[in-house]
């Protein structure tokens, strides 16, 4: 049996030695670094507020495309791909609306202006009453043509099948619809809302088919106008798409015959796919990963796309301990946010405070009518310990909430930044379901959590007006001049005052602050040398695959 | 035998009645609804239309309306809708399952093409280097967790190399290469060991002795003569095994994103779609009965006896008379023991089945005493004493038979006899054995560690650095730090405290529930014993990984939660280990003895009984405390253990996986340590078995 242990510890050596071997080097590296070295710390961060692409536009005339191309997308599986169900919110089932469905509109996100697409024209006068005109050569994938009746179905369909969904969201301003006639639609707003052409350009608003829903309600939501057609949804897995070779836009020339979005839960299996050429892109490659992409130019390409989604904690203004100004602005100077942003994001996310847009506006860095002049709070112990010293706090244990492994690692770093400032926090770690629970019946006092906002000033309501349901979930916000700015913002038709609206509404979100944005995160984009064809709007949520192509030669 | 598979069909019944309201209650129970999930992702939504939705999904009905919706659909053989994508769960299910199949077929064909050649020839060539590197590669695959292997396997062949795939399901064959060799492990190195183990004994049998004496040439010697009778509990380590890739798969269809019903149920859990969750858990647990259902046929084809006993099946039975002496080395039923109940069912993903020991002689015939004699100038005298039996079993009788030997006579034979306790001889048994050994050494530096580690301080265990993230191991940082700057080589040595307090709170919750409810059932029979045993089966039949998992979200997520998660599905082994040791015993002499002396049932139960039958669930304690290290570390790795920042083993590989390139040692460490301990457990608890066994003992 001695020989047992002899035999026994050769196995395990040599298994260890075959795991370090296995991050180490490979035989055919090359000019691939040793594992531990990074050969760049910070990553190519576009600068905060734009977008960005693929270098590549469209291909070299004669290049030879690839038929397939294989795309892993965020940490957002796709469940089901229909507007009006809940379970499309997560961001990447909007990618897959915006390549097999069409909107009214669109938002051209290097311009910022609104451009045709279903609708080849329209117009109202007072932010009420909308027409829009139709273009009579579109048709579905089941071959009908598309009238304005589809878009009083969709609408009437959103209406009572899609509560709680974003599609529902997009058209819950509209009272009446009315087709004058078959290619031109009246609708008719419950108020004035200056933003709605945001909504209906949003990619949740996609136009469903009628006759395509009426004959099967289960997948006639995958029915749409765009130029791919679903081939195969496997519910958290992936979705196959093939080319429409009917498509109407000429605006757009798609390149490729079929694409797969897929979702790959294991980081290591995502990075192994996409070294091996199994995929093409990649929107969720670890962090870790990444650097070994980058020592590569030749062969894969690596963006950083800060979108607009604001990552931070909020403080809760109904509990007694954090109705402290105080304390809040002390809890605000302890953290340290570059100190976060490292931990939390593996480098790859943006203090607010470091650039140049100003730090202290609760706003998302591309929304419309921003703040840059509001100062942010910036990481000061000394300020920290003035105003805990001002405050009411006598050491209570306060609670921050966290669910997923961003926030987690956020909320404890925050935790140890908030002890060395002389404040005691606790971590209580859920998953996503039991953090909204927990937040709807005891609202937690401190909440790390992102906020997604579309680029429409507007969509500020969701989390500060007070009768906003998640309002009331996280923050607790309750500013009548703040609520009645809101809603006069949303009907103010003249764009210099509705900016100073908003700019004051910025200021006094920042004098009372219920929300730290801490930072952007980027998410780190990498993709073979030869993919393009890729637009990256600010707004994640539309992130454009429809001319995406791969260059194989 | 038709009668058999009918009965253990209709069974089926009330087991899924009771997994379903089992499972709907706990996920109802869950903070956070299907609702609550979806909140995550909306925007504008008013008072008005949460309440929508909650009706829109009967949440603002009673739990108990919702389960009778639940439960009418079911008896329609409609599985319901999912609250998350609104398909029907069948349909969902349907898609899935063939997916799962094709994973568990190519693991039990890789793990028993590989395991019973393996075994076969360890056997054949016992104690030889061949034999040696079997046992450990049993001992070793058994001891490591899933998740980590798949990890690796992934970052060599299939990242390193390119050989392989990464798993999905879009490359054919070579897909399924990576997640069937990790699905197989277990039950290869379970079945490899477990062959070896029965070819031992059937190649000493005088019927072999005899073909070879025959002429028989050696190859139909073993293929056609020793391989039928070592079957049975091959098949039985087999099919549990099987039973537990099919039902509780998720850690590989997670690690390699295989499109299974583990996920599946994974990810219902995760989003509180109760509807999802329990369709996928009933139909999980319907096909684990099945599996063991066919293991049992199977039983029929490979041993006569056992056909024979089906034919008795659920018929009643005279009062079982004095029992025999077990005698059976297989886990064969005997008359009072169902077949499916020889061995009980394992209903946790990665572990072996613990070993049935076979039921040791009553406790009252104590082994020989033998009495030292001081020597001296005088004669050596040689005394031993013995304790014989009669029929009546009490009465012992002592015999002291002294010899005197002339010192000037050559002490022909002088030994010297120490008198031993019965600790004493099991642990004079053990020391014989090298491997039970290694594995007190290895748990010797766990105690050690566990002490150093109370020695750590809570901070330097979670303090965080930037300046150290992901700094590599070196002197000051020896195992290196984590991704928030944190000690790694703290972390792993003050998570001994963790693994140690789970493994041992895990089964001492197990045993003090199983162990009480075994002894129950099996002093007093009848409907209580029926009534406890399909508890039992019920609770064994769900998948063990998807069990903790609804518990942990039940309760939260906490160290003490987690204990629970992975006692609660050991609780059905220890019940069955109990139930029929106390079978056995309940008829003895001993037990009239004190009932007429008026000893409370209850009291003969529990200080008499009991006492008696300890030796088995010693033997299984010991070894499931590997089993429930690694369930632990499961749970953890899946995002269902122990919250961060406290630093369980299977959290710090969760935690470092994302950075298992650029630092691979925050695997590598808790890997390891995880992989030792295990190995320990088993090791100790196959010499505990050993020393316990009374056809092992020699002299």
């Amino acid at each position: 049996m001695k020989k047992n242990k002899i035999i026994a510890l050769i196995i395990a050596l040599v298994m260890v030695m075959a795991l370090v071997a296995a991050c180490g080097p490979a035989a055919d590296d090359g000019d691939r670094p040793a594992t531990g070295q990074d050969t760049q710390d910070t990553p190519p961060a576009a600068a905060p507020g734009e977008g960005g692409g693929m270098e590549l536009d469209a291909p070299v005339e004669g290049a030879a495309l690839a038929e397939h191309i294989d795309v892993i997308i965020d940490n957002n599986p796709i469940a089901v791909v229909n507007p009006f169900n809940p379970a499309s919110n997560p961001t990447s089932t909007s990618w897959v609306f915006v390549m097999v469905h069409d909107r009214l509109i669109e938002r051209d996100h290097s311009t910022g202006e609104f451009v045709p697409s279903l609708a080849h024209n329209w117009r109202t006068e007072d932010y009420q009453t909308f027409v829009f005109y139709l273009r009579d050569d579109v048709y579905f994938h089941n071959g009908q043509q598309f009238t304005a009746d589809d878009v009083i179905f969709t609408v009437e369909y959103g209406r009572e099948t899609g509560v709680g969904s974003l599609g529902f969201a997009r058209w819950s301003a509209v009272d009446t619809m009315t087709a004058i006639d078959p290619f031109t639609l009246e609708i008719v707003l419950n108020n004035v809302n200056v933003d709605f052409y945001h909504d209906i350009a949003h990619p949740p608003a996609s136009i469903l088919s009628r006759t395509a829903l009426e004959a099967d309600s289960a997948t006639g939501h995958h029915i749409g106008t765009g130029p791919y057609v679903i081939r195969e949804l496997i519910p958290g897995d992936f979705v196959t798409m093939d080319m429409n070779e009917n498509f109407w836009n000429e605006r757009f020339d798609p390149q490729t015959q079929t694409v797969t979005l897929r979702f790959i839960p294991e980081p290591a299996a995502r990075t192994t796919r996409l070294w091996t050429g199994d995929t093409h892109i990649s929107f969720s490659t670890s962090a870790d990963d990444i650097y070994r992409f980058q020592a590569l130019p030749n062969e894969f390409n690596v963006i950083g796309h800060t979108f607009n989604t604001m990552q931070g904690f909020s403080m809760n203004l109904a509990d007694p301990v954090l109705q402290c100004w105080h304390l809040r602005m002390a809890i605000m100077h302890a953290t340290n946010r570059s100190d976060v942003a490292l931990f939390a994001a593996n480098e790859w996310a943006v203090n607010v405070l470091e650039t140049d847009r100003g730090g202290g506006t609760i706003w998302g860095h591309s929304m419309d009518f921003r703040n840059n002049d509001i100062p942010g709070v910036d990481f000061n112990l000394e300020m920290a310990a003035y105003h805990l010293a001002q405050s009411d706090y006598n050491g209570e244990e306060i609670e921050i909430a966290a669910a997923i492994i961003t926030n987690v690692r956020a909320a404890q770093a925050m935790q140890e930044q908030l002890r060395v400032a002389g404040i005691t926090a606790r971590v209580i770690e859920f998953d996503s379901p039991g953090l909204n629970a927990h937040m709807a019946d005891n609202p937690t006092q401190i909440v790390w959590l992102a906020l997604n906002n579309t680029l429409a000033a507007g969509s500020i309501r969701t989390f500060f007006h007070s009768e906003s349901a998640m309002n009331r979930m996280r923050m607790n916000f309750n500013n009548p001049a703040v609520d009645e700015m809101l809603d006069r913002a949303a009907t103010t038709l003249d764009i210099n005052e509705r900016r100073a609206i908003y700019m004051e509404v910025q200021e006094l979100l920042a004098a009372d602050p219920a929300f730290c944005i801490v930072f952007w995160r980027i998410n780190g984009v990498v993709a073979h040398a030869g993919i393009g064809g890729v637009v990256l709007p600010a707004d994640n949520v539309s992130v454009d695959l429809r001319e995406i192509f791969f260059v194989t030669d | 035998m038709l009668r058999y598979i009918f009965i253990r069909i209709l069974w089926l019944i009330p087991t899924i009645i009771l997994v379903s309201l089992i499972v709907f209650s706990l996920m109802e129970l869950a903070p956070g609804d299907a609702v609550a999930g979806i909140l995550m992702y909306a925007e504008d939504i008013s008072d008005e239309e949460i309440a929508e939705l909650r009706r829109m999904h009967n949440l603002d009905r009673p739990m108990i309306y919702r389960y009778g919706v639940y439960m009418r659909n079911l008896l329609r053989g409609d599985l319901g809708v999912g609250a998350v994508t609104r398909t029907p769960v069948w349909d969902e299910f349907i898609r899935r399952l063939p997916n799962t199949l094709i994973l568990s077929f190519v693991s039990l064909i890789i793990g028993v093409g590989v395991a019973i050649p393996l075994g076969i020839i360890a056997a054949r060539r016992a104690t030889t280097l061949v034999d040696n590197s079997v046992t450990v590669f049993s001992m070793i695959g058994m001891s490591m967790p899933l998740f980590w292997i798949g990890i690796l396997l992934m970052l060599i062949f299939a990242q390193r190399l390119q050989w392989l795939p990464a798993g999905n399901f879009d490359d054919g064959w070579r897909s399924l290469v990576l997640p069937g060799i990790v699905g197989s492990f277990t039950l290869m190195a379970n079945a490899a060991r477990q062959t070896r183990s029965n070819m031992l004994e059937v190649l000493k049998s005088d019927y072999l002795r005899t073909a070879r004496a025959k002429g028989v040439p050696e190859e139909i010697v073993i293929r056609k003569h020793a391989l039928n009778n070592a079957w049975i509990p091959i098949i039985t380590a087999i099919g549990t095994s099987l039973s537990n890739v099919i039902a509780g798969a998720v850690v590989v269809e997670m690690v390699f994103t295989w499109p299974g019903i583990g996920r599946m149920a994974a990810e219902a859990v995760g989003s509180r779609d109760v509807t999802t969750a329990t369709g996928v858990i009933i139909m999980t647990t319907i096909m684990y009965v099945l599996v063991q259902l066919i293991v049992d046929i199977l039983y029929a084809f490979v041993d006569p006896r056992i056909k024979a006993q089906y034919k008795n099946y659920g018929r009643r039975r005279k009062k079982a008379a004095v029992p025999k002496k077990p005698e059976a080395v297989l886990a064969a039923p005997t008359e009072s023991i169902k077949p499916e109940e020889a061995l009980p069912p394992v209903s946790i993903e990665t572990p072996p089945e613990p070993q049935t020991p076979e039921p040791v002689m009553p406790a009252a015939a104590k082994p020989e005493r033998n009495r030292a004699v001081a020597t001296g100038s005088k004669a050596a005298r040689v005394s031993f004493a013995t304790r014989t039996f009669d029929k009546d079993g009490l009465k012992s009788s002592d015999a002291e038979d002294e010899k005197d030997l002339s010192a000037d006579d050559s002490i022909l034979v002088s030994k010297k006899y120490k008198k031993r306790s019965q600790m004493g001889e099991i642990f004079h048994h053990m020391s014989k054995n090298k491997g039970a050994m290694a594995g007190l050494i290895i748990f010797g530096i766990m105690i050690i560690l566990f002490i150093v580690s109370l020695f750590i301080s809570w901070d330097s265990v979670v303090s965080i650095s930037a300046q150290n993230r992901l700094a590599s191991p070196s002197l000051a940082l020896p195992f290196g730090a984590d991704n928030m700057g944190r000690n790694v080589f703290l972390r792993v040595i003050y998570g001994t405290r963790y693994t140690l307090a789970i493994g041992l709170g895990a089964v001492t919750i197990a045993a003090i529930f199983g162990v009480t409810a075994g002894c129950i059932a099996g002093f007093y029979g009848g409907k209580l014993d029926n009534i406890i045993l399909r508890i039992s089966d019920v609770v064994a039949s769900i998948p063990g990984m998807l069990l903790g998992m609804v518990i942990v979200t039940v309760l939260g997520q906490s160290f003490q939660n987690l204990i629970i998660a992975v006692g609660v599905q050991a609780v059905p082994i220890y019940l069955r280990m109990t139930r029929a040791t106390t079978m056995t015993l309940r008829n003895n002499e001993f037990v009239e003895a004190a009932q007429a002396v008026g000893l409370s049932n209850v009291r003969i139960a529990f200080s008499q009984v009991l006492p008696n039958g300890l030796a088995p669930i010693i033997v299984t304690l010991t070894a499931s405390l590997g089993i429930s290290i690694i369930v632990a570390s499961s749970l953890s790795f899946l995002g269902f253990g122990v919250p961060i920042p406290q630093p369980e083993w299977g959290a710090i590989i969760a935690d470092g996986r994302e950075f298992a390139t650029r630092a691979p040692w925050l695997m590598t460490f808790p890997g390891v340590f995880i992989m030792l301990t295990v190995l320990a457990f088993n090791l100790l608890g196959d010499g505990l078995r050993d020393a316990l066994d009374p056809k092992l003992k020699k002299r």
